[in-house]
């Protein structure tokens, strides 16, 4: 069954179907989430409410785009709901990435100079999430679903209902950004 | 072309966004930039710490306990709905409950009001049965005469 049919027959009263649309999804929609909230809250908590949510909006869903892309939708402005609700908890962690783990990124980075025979370390994940996090919202949004889940950049800007273009600054500045903060001010990269 | 629009370039590279003519002119530019080479490699590498990072899933039991409280909020709602339901489909029997006990109050403030004219009536009736004693009084000293 593809996601239409899904739809369909869950709008017809089988809501015990909406199992396979979370079984599908669920990895993604937490990765999204994952690089908004981290390792600062429950993460799957938060998932689990925009799943909830994606449930009582399907009424709203006029079968004009992919189910997919308008599921996302509602992701991406949940986490940046969650964002903005959490803003002053993100500033404060911020401020403690700053003093803490800045400089375990440093001493990371130092470690070795090629980050990619690094990559497969288990900190890894954690150095790359407290990173990504600092970011703005867009650019972390752009980042996870291009480089985390592979989107297109053609799906990106269906997703976040901007052009191709845009996509392509935002992943650009991103990028920048994100190596900034790597870099700290050493040229350690 | 300056460095900056060359940075966008490297961007755009390592998602294979070029055409080959770009990719050549980007090349020409790494070979003799090397503040854009490193650049270049740091993309390159932040790209695959990322695809490589995000092993963390969501536990086990996410799909059941995420349709269970779906469940359980439907269940919640259906049970606010029937309520409601059955207030609408009641509506006529409710309303003449309603209708009954507003006319019980209004009835029954009027009782009140008639209860006060029957105790006139019975504080007359012991003027009269006080008026009957006296009269009985009388005949009694009447026939006491005979
Ligand atoms: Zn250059």
């Amino acid at each position: 069954m593809n996601d239409k049919e899904i739809i369909e027959k869950i709008l017809a009263g089988q809501e015990n179907l909406f199992r396979h649309i979370i079984d599908r999804y669920k990895d993604k929609v937490f990765s999204i989430i994952f690089s908004f909230c981290g390792y600062t809250s429950d993460c799957e908590d938060i998932v689990q409410s925009v799943f909830i949510k994606i449930f009582y909006s399907l009424k709203k869903f006029k079968f004009e785009s992919s189910f997919s892309t308008w599921m996302y939708r509602i992701v991406i402005n949940e986490s940046i709901n969650f964002a903005k609700k959490r803003n002053n908890k993100i500033i404060s962690l911020q401020e403690k990435i700053s003093s803490d783990d800045d400089q375990e990124i440093i001493d990371f980075i130092k470690s070795d100079d090629n980050i990619e025979k690094k990559a497969i370390e288990q900190e890894t994940q954690k150095l790359v999430q407290n990173t990504l996090i600092k970011l703005k919202n867009n650019y972390k949004i752009v980042l996870t679903l291009r480089d985390i889940e592979n989107f297109s950049y053609e799906e990106i800007s269906q997703m976040m209902n901007v052009s191709v273009d845009t996509v392509k600054i935002w992943l650009f500045r991103a990028r920048k950004k994100m190596r900034e903060i790597l870099i700290q001010g050493d040229q350690l990269l | 072309m300056k460095c900056k629009n060359i940075e966008l370039m490297i961007s755009l590279h390592i998602d294979n966004k070029l055409s080959l003519e770009e990719v050549t002119f980007l090349m020409e530019h790494l070979n003799s930039c090397e503040k854009c080479r490193q650049i270049y490699k740091d993309f390159k590498d932040i790209k695959i710490v990322l695809s490589d990072s995000q092993k963390t899933k969501v536990t086990n039991d996410f799909t059941d306990s995420t349709m269970k409280k779906i469940i359980d909020l439907q269940n919640k709602k259906n049970d606010n709905i029937i309520f409601v339901d059955f207030v609408k489909k009641h509506l006529i029997m409710v309303a003449s409950f309603v209708f009954i006990i507003i006319a019980s109050i209004v009835f029954l403030s009027k009782n009140s009001s008639d209860n006060s004219a029957l105790a006139e009536y019975y504080l007359n009736y012991e003027q009269y049965s006080s008026v009957e004693d006296i009269y009985d009084e009388n005949i009694i000293s009447f026939l006491l005469l005979y």
